[in-house]
């Protein structure tokens, strides 16, 4: 979802799927990246829109709905507060 | 984003169709233009061989990813709002839309679902069980090499050892030829009790003419039949189990008839000749001067002869025996010369037994699918309003094809796991209601079933699709419109569902006529009067080592009688060496004193005790029975039957003649006449035969048969049990190979068609219940969709009773159609029964007019109930809908 907002508003498949390479660094199959979004778009958490382009043809292009959103701000929170008080060791332990 | 213009073309071909397939139609030109975009750019970068590597890493990694998309999205029915405008997902998707869509029609009416699947799966499961018994007995090939190359000589059963040492160095035509009998052994192995096996004593050839070859150890070699030979056996693989299965059986000794022998070699599993049940095949010495036909011939073909025109070296052999012996008329083996092939051979008999089960199983599954044709038609006719809509709202006839197809598939797919299931449970009792013999153990239940049951359940449901595929892509979308506006009256015909019932019903009378040809058949066979009292009798069969003298086999019959005798229950008791309804055999030589014309023949000849006829309640008609005066020492006497007497002694009294057998130079005195016993098979012809006493005969066979009669038939099943115990109680030297009552041996002998009915009868009740559903389904939607025309006719004043015998009627008039075309393929077809008639004809007037019959019966008792309804159609209620 984060991918989709950080690609916004050429949020289609193809980019999203170069985005999330370019910033996990792992190579990833076009094919799961449409799977992925199509169980966030039954799930409400992302909408998607045919929008026709100049050159050719049509793209699915996606956006993060309000839930979608909500959902995004609630596990950045829910994460912040797990990550409150928390001390890593310097160094890695049994390293 | 200039470079996404890229025509996916430049994608390798293959990528492309694999993922157009994976991809809905919306998506698919973008994803393949950006894949192609990507791949063009890391070709100009990174040089084409990375660039087409990464382009298959992407495919392979997205295809697991795409089905399952497929698969959700055909489960869920998910479509993303921007594909609104451009639907159509990949095949695959839609194709689980319709599974899903199938499965929940299904779900919602499931005792259409069942009776569906059920009346299926019966009919897959019983093709598909009696398949893998009729591919395994007629269609797989024989455990042998190159089994179109052996025959088996004319006379089988009857060849002696002198012919066989005789001609053995030139049998025309033949490369090799082998001489067996059978000669089942006892086996004694110490601390087990005595058992015996089933066995054939061959010639040195036997397993190079079979072409077969040992798993361990050797088979036989020239000179293992030589007189003076070292005795050998060699085991089948079963029997080998059955004593450790270890290769330290080779070489050792084996206790086998009573005579030790070296265990040479062990058959591969699999082996069996000439039937499953062999478990030791011996080496008999040959001696050309034994004169006894016991023998059957099997050769391997020589080289430049074929199987099928064998006629030639057949008829040289003939003219052989013809110049070196000479023969009775009953024997003569020069006149019938012929070489069977060894298939037909071995399972020539039970091929018209299973080929009648086959087609029965297959017309119940004709039936079954014939039935769900119908039953989807009417789903099809019921569903015409959502069709109609489904159609106008833009889904193609293909599409309403394949959601059709889908659901019959999916009621096949179901079927054939049931029907799978049904196989495997019922494959045993299938199987032993079968008259297979001993080729019943080849018949075993394998994976292989299962597949053909899937296999045949999916077939089909694709043949019983065609039916309403066919109505719908014909079915014109107005008219559809039109008949599913409320309140017309003109509906089609039904001719299609009227079709389908008529073929049902000439399947069914098919099936019907053939069970009934069948029953009368045995009723033919059971009203033959076998002479001996079938019903209070209890049969012991056992067998004593081989190697005991013939005393000693007299002496251990003897004294087990008394306790036999002593049981409570028991009326009598008495030994054969041959019991009544077991075929022929055991013809021995006859001369009369004072007619020394009398051309020299043969008669059945049996060695008794002296309640014999007592026990299997035949009477003596003239003179007396065996009495406890005629003892080893006293005169020897012989009673004979009546056709005996009316052969050999015709306007003559036989009683106080002698006849000569070869026992010693005063013969036997005739003692008395009893009628005729069918002591060779039940539809024979009563045959001459004469009856002699243990006591009084010097040669007493290794295979003896204990006779219990039983005050009362439900005396009969304690004494089989209390029999064997005291057998093996009282001796160690028998081995007791069955046992069983004479109304056993009785349906044994009524044989193959007894069988064969009450199988083909169950199927014709199933039959006859599978139409009575059909029509019953088809006559109701027919009256259903026409409640608002009754309506109309009785508010104009037509009876009901006029409505209720139109509708019944017209059920009645397709039962009848289906009837004629029943009874016209009955007569065609009746030639595939023949070897199983008895005393009645293909064309059998009572059995084709009581099967059309019933079916046109049963249709109109279907079509009754129904019909009964539409007379009740209420004018006032049908008329105000709006």
């Amino acid at each position: 979802m984060l991918a989709v907002l950080r690609t916004d508003p050429e949020a289609y498949g193809m980019a999203i799927r170069r985005e999330l390479e370019r910033v996990t660094g792992r190579s990833l199959a076009i094919g799961s990246v449409y799977v992925t979004l199509d169980r966030l778009e039954s799930k409400g958490l992302v909408t998607s829109a045919r929008v026709r382009r100049d050159d050719a043809g049509s793209r699915r292009v996606f956006a993060v709905t309000t839930a979608g959103a909500r959902a995004l701000a609630d596990t950045r929170a829910m994460r912040d507060r797990l990550w409150r008080g928390v001390q890593l060791p310097s160094r890695p332990r049994g390293g | 984003m200039s470079d996404s213009t890229r025509s996916p073309r430049e994608l390798p071909a293959i990528a492309a169709a694999i993922l157009g397939l994976l991809l809905p139609r919306a998506e698919r030109h973008e994803v393949l233009g950006d894949l192609a975009a990507e791949h063009a750019e890391r070709a100009g970068r990174d040089g084409r061989a990375a660039a087409r590597l990464w382009l298959w890493r992407q495919l392979l990694g997205s295809v697991p990813a795409l089905l399952r998309r497929s698969w959700w999205r055909g489960w869920t029915g998910f479509e993303p709002r921007a594909s609104r405008m451009q639907p159509g997902g990949p095949m695959l998707e839609t194709w689980i839309m319709d599974l899903r869509y199938s499965a929940r029609r299904l779900a919602r009416r499931p005792g259409y679902a069942a009776a569906a699947v059920l009346t299926l799966a019966l009919g897959v499961g019983g093709t598909a069980a009696i398949f893998s018994v009729v591919r395994v007995l007629l269609m797989a090939p024989l455990p042998v090499r190159d089994e179109a190359r052996i025959g088996v000589l004319w006379f089988d059963g009857s060849w002696t050892e002198q012919e066989f040492v005789e001609l053995r160095p030139e049998f025309p035509g033949f490369g090799r030829m082998a001489a067996y009998r059978p000669a089942d052994a006892t086996l004694e192995v110490p601390g087990a009790p005595l058992r015996l096996v089933r066995g054939i004593a061959a010639s040195a050839e036997l397993f190079d003419v079979l072409g077969a070859g040992p798993l361990i150890g050797r088979t036989f070699r020239p000179g293992d039949d030589l007189p003076g030979a070292a005795p050998v056996a060699v085991l089948s693989h079963r029997l080998w189990q059955d004593l450790g299965g270890t290769s330290a059986i080779l070489g050792r000794r084996l206790q086998l008839g009573g005579l030790a022998r070296t265990v040479v070699g062990v058959m591969p599993p699999g082996f069996w000749f000439p039937d499953p049940t062999i478990g030791v095949w011996t080496a008999v010495p040959l001696d050309a001067s034994r004169r006894a036909g016991l023998y059957t011939l099997v050769g391997r073909i020589a080289e430049g002869h074929r199987l099928d025109a064998m006629q030639g070296p057949a008829d040289a052999i003939a003219r052989s025996l013809g110049e070196r012996y000479r023969y009775p008329a009953q024997w003569d083996k020069t006149k019938t010369p012929a070489i069977t092939p060894l298939r037909e051979f071995l399972v020539g008999d039970v091929r018209a037994s299973l080929l009648a089960t086959f087609l029965a199983m297959a017309l119940i599954l004709g039936i079954a699918c014939v039935n769900l044709a119908a039953l989807m038609l009417g789903q099809v006719g019921g569903r015409s309003t959502e069709l109609s809509v489904r159609a106008a709202l833009g889904a193609d006839r293909r599409r309403l094809v394949q959601q059709i197809t889908i659901e019959s598939l999916l009621l096949g797919a179901l079927a054939g796991i049931a029907g799978a299931l049904l196989a495997a449970a019922g494959f045993d009792l299938l199987v032993r209601s079968l008259p297979l013999g001993a080729l019943a153990e080849t018949a075993m239940l394998d994976p292989a079933l299962f597949l053909t049951a899937c296999g045949v359940g999916i077939g089909a449901a694709l043949l019983i699709a065609i039916v309403p595929a066919v109505a719908v892509s014909r079915r014109s979308l107005q008219a559809g419109m039109a008949e599913a506006r409320p309140g017309g009256t003109s509906v089609r015909g039904g001719r299609l569902e009227g079709a389908l019932v008529v073929g049902q019903i000439a399947l069914a009378v098919l099936l019907a006529a053939g069970a009934g040809l069948l029953i009368r058949s045995v009723a033919n066979l059971r009203a033959i009067d076998p002479g001996i009292d079938v019903t209070h009798v209890a049969v012991v069969d056992a067998a004593m080592p081989a190697q005991l003298s013939h005393d000693e086999r007299r002496r251990v019959v003897l004294d087990v009688l008394p306790a036999l005798q002593a049981l409570p229950g028991v009326r009598a008791v008495a030994a054969a060496q041959k019991l009544p309804l077991r075929g022929s055999g055991d013809n021995w030589g006859i001369a009369v004193e004072g007619k020394p014309d009398l051309e020299r023949s043969t008669t059945a000849f049996r060695i008794v005790t002296h309640d014999y006829f007592r026990a299997l309640g035949a009477s003596v008609v003239r003179g007396r029975s065996f009495e406890p005066s005629d003892r080893a020492a006293t005169e020897r006497v012989v009673i004979i039957n009546e056709a005996l007497a009316s052969t050999y002694f015709p306007g003559e009294d036989p009683l106080g003649r002698v006849l000569h057998t070869g026992f010693g130079d005063r013969g036997e005195r005739i003692v008395g006449i009893v009628q005729n016993l069918a002591e060779a098979n039940l539809t024979d012809p009563p045959v001459p035969a004469r009856y002699m006493l243990h006591d009084q005969v010097p040669v007493i066979s290794y295979e003896v048969s204990f006779v219990l009669a039983g005050a009362s038939p439900e005396d009969v099943p304690r004494l089989l049990h209390a029999a064997r115990a005291t057998v093996e109680r009282e001796t160690t030297k028998l081995a007791i190979q069955s046992t069983t009552t004479m109304e056993r041996v009785f349906d044994h002998a009524v044989g193959a068609p007894g069988r064969v009915g009450t199988l083909l009868t169950l199927l014709a009740g199933l039959a006859l219940l599978l139409a009575a559903v059909g029509v019953y389904g088809m006559i109701s939607h027919f009256v259903s969709r026409r409640t608002r025309e009754y309506g109309i006719h009785i508010a104009l004043g037509l009876r009901p009773a006029r409505v209720v015998s139109q509708v019944v009627g017209r059920g009645v008039r397709l039962a009848a159609l289906g009837s004629a075309i029943g009874v016209a393929a009955t007569v065609a077809l009746a030639g595939s029964l023949s070897s199983l008639l008895y005393g009645v004809d293909g064309a059998d007037p009572a059995a084709l007019t009581v099967a059309a019959l019933a079916l046109v019966a049963v249709a109109a008792l279907a079509a009754f109930v129904p019909a009964r309804r539409a007379g009740r159609t209420d004018p006032a209620i049908v008329l105000r809908q709006p």
